[in-house]
């Protein structure tokens, strides 16, 4: 069996690989090295405390502690009952964090996924058709790629209003850009093909072709966007919480980030500031660590085949 | 014979975007890769076309696959103007005409498995229920000596030799029963091992399918070997074109004649034929009307430079354009082969 894939690894390295050769080498990449396995593990883990965040918290997030003496447990330190902590308001941190990781993971994958789909869909239509298809659409992707991303969400936010849902069509309708070109790039090149002249001598429509003969092939490329775009959409998401106009009925690292500055407990509460804070960095670098190894994956170059 | 195709004074020009930035002039750069070419693709035969690269071959196959347009001229197709095709007879053309290609490792989408790739015209046509559908693909590729068929059928193109993809590419083309099929130089990127095996199959299924075959090379002892008639192509000119016995033995232009004398030779009894070498260069990019070749031409008179010498049909079916031969090259009209 592992000498059956070694070899057909051999072959996929010296022609193009098919795509099921291509799980393979995909597999094979992200398993390989270190730090991706580390990537990897770290997203796993946030995924599981996501799911099993009812399991998980030990409070509810919204609930107004109070000390034994009847007090609000204003900003406690790390203690048996909260274990990391209260935030102003009596609130336990630890169930916070907790209950972030759904919003940070939401808005990760389903603002990547819809970038790389928009993106990866203009890109194959405004290379393939090219003229002025691809002028136009290359056009409104200098635009996109004009506007500045934090005045852009916050007037999009005040026209709508703040929600989990429009921060992620905001960095949906801008972080497109990107994908779109470089892929655009690729499918300039693979409609050049033999085999897509093959396809249309067969009487093969422009769909058939998107869809059949160039899609397959920029996949690996799409999911490298799709898997830096993760990460990106992390940050962005936390930033415009933390400038205070993400949704407010949802908990989120950078909403807590935003609440610790606001409320001045900043400098005073470090359990309020260092959890979600990690929680951020430890996310995204695990993305990126698993976006590298896509690359790695995605360029044959960097994976030592030229 | 009937034509099967014809060409009519084809010209296809191709303008290269100048960029901007590199400060070309925009529409500066313009590539005339066909002028004026006229020749008829009989109907069952062989036609073998050879040029040296840039001379147009490839842009021939492709106008022929209505993969291009002409800039000027008219590519027919059964008397009908490729440019006038539409909807229903577009997809007719589309089913009677096939194209292999030079790379198999490139012509052949490395996502797909081989029967979904040689199954993939007759989805795009309609033809057959699934269960029909394979049988013709195990037939098509039964024709193309990928035997047994069924050892093929789920590997995916990477698991196979250059030799067993050209046959995947004709499977693929001889799937829908096509009356023409354009190859260029389908032989070219391949072992020498294998080509004949690729030529005599082009053949055999020339004679079982009653196919045409327009074949390109730019290896003459490959045209020699499959060809009924021969076409030389030189920048983008038609110069000679005749039975392959004729243009070989006695080819008339002198571009033909130090064509044929690369070509290596197993004779050693009797004379040899004398090398022409030719000056290097590309000759100039006709800006007055001359003869293309003049400036490499050994024989290069005055008329060369000062007038374009037509294709003049010198011994039936053979016909060269040169001013060597046809008396005082007198530009007539006609003169098509």
């Amino acid at each position: 069996m592992s000498r059956n894939l070694s070899e057909g690894l051999t072959l996929a390295a010296a022609t193009g690989p098919s795509w099921r050769t291509r799980l393979g080498i995909l597999r094979r990449i992200l398993f390989r090295d270190l730090s991706t396995a580390v990537g990897i593990t770290v997203i796993v883990l946030f995924v599981l405390v996501a799911l099993l965040a009812p399991v998980l918290m030990t409070d509810d997030p919204w609930a107004i502690n109070r000390r034994p003496n009847g007090t609000i447990a204003r900003l406690d330190p790390p203690s048996r009952a909260h274990w990391l902590g209260t935030t102003d308001l009596g609130r336990d941190i630890y169930s916070q964090v907790v209950v972030g990781s759904r919003a940070a993971l939401l808005v990760g994958f389903l603002a990547a996924l819809m970038t790389t789909v928009v993106g990866t869909s203009v890109a194959v239509i405004a290379g393939y058709f090219g003229g002025w298809v691809d002028d136009l659409l290359m056009r409104v992707v200098d635009f996109a790629y004009a506007v500045p991303f934090v005045p852009f969400v916050i007037i999009l936010v005040s026209l709508l209003k703040p929600s989990l849902a429009n921060v992620i069509i905001a960095i949906a309708l801008l972080y497109w850009r990107s994908s779109a070109r470089v892929i655009r790039a690729q499918v300039l090149s693979l409609r050049e093909r033999p085999y897509i002249k093959a396809a249309r001598v067969a009487g093969a429509g422009p769909w058939r072709i998107i869809y059949h003969h160039i899609t397959p092939n920029i996949l690996p490329l799409a999911m490298l966007y799709m898997a830096i775009g993760v990460g990106w959409a992390i940050i962005t998401e936390s930033s415009v919480s933390f400038l205070g106009l993400g949704d407010p009925l949802v908990i989120s690292w950078g909403s807590m980030l935003n609440l610790a500055f606001t409320t001045g407990a900043m400098q005073r509460a470090w359990w309020w500031v260092l959890p979600p804070g990690f929680s951020i960095i430890l996310l995204v670098v695990a993305t990126f660590l698993v976006g590298r190894s896509v690359e790695e994956y995605a360029n044959p170059r960097l994976r030592g085949e030229v | 014979m009937n034509p099967i195709v014809v060409f009519d004074a084809v010209t296809r020009i191709f303008q290269v975007r100048g960029s901007t930035e590199a400060g070309t002039a925009p529409g500066a750069r313009i590539v005339q890769a066909l002028d004026r070419v006229s020749f008829a693709v009989r109907e069952g035969e062989i036609l073998g076309l050879a040029g040296e690269s840039g001379s147009g071959k490839s842009t021939i196959a492709e106008l022929m696959a209505a993969l291009q347009t002409p800039t000027n001229g008219r590519v027919l197709f059964n008397g009908e103007d490729l440019a006038g095709l539409r909807g229903a007879g577009r997809r007719e053309f589309h089913r009677r005409v096939q194209m292999i290609f030079q790379d198999p490792y490139e012509s052949i989408n490395p996502q797909h498995l081989i029967r979904w790739w040689v199954e993939e015209p007759l989805e795009i046509h309609g033809i057959g229920a699934r269960a029909d559908r394979l049988e013709r693909v195990r037939r098509a590729l039964a024709q193309a000596e990928l035997r047994p068929p069924d050892a093929f059928l789920n590997r995916y193109p990477h698991q196979l030799s250059g030799g067993q993809r050209q046959r995947v590419a004709i499977a693929r083309a001889i799937v829908l029963e096509p009356s023409l099929l354009v190859a260029d130089e389908p032989v070219s990127m391949l072992d020498v091992s294998v080509r004949a095996g690729i030529l005599r199959l082009l053949r055999r299924l020339r004679d079982e399918l009653d196919l045409t075959i327009l074949y390109i090379s730019h290896d003459l002892s490959t045209v020699r070997y499959i060809a009924d008639r021969v076409a030389i192509l030189y920048q983008g000119k038609l110069v000679e074109i005749g039975g392959t016995d004729a243009v070989m033995r006695t080819p008339l232009h002198p571009y033909t004649q130090a064509l044929m004398s690369a070509v290596p030779t197993l004779v050693v009894a009797g004379p040899r034929r004398p090398r022409v070498l030719l000056p290097a260069g590309n000759g100039s990019a006709a800006t007055t009307p001359s003869c293309r070749f003049a400036a490499r031409c050994p024989h290069a008179m005055n008329v060369c430079r000062q007038r374009e010498p037509l294709l003049v049909e010198l011994a039936p079916g053979h016909a060269v354009a040169c001013f060597l031969h046809s008396e005082a090259a007198v530009p007539q009209p006609g003169g098509r082969a």
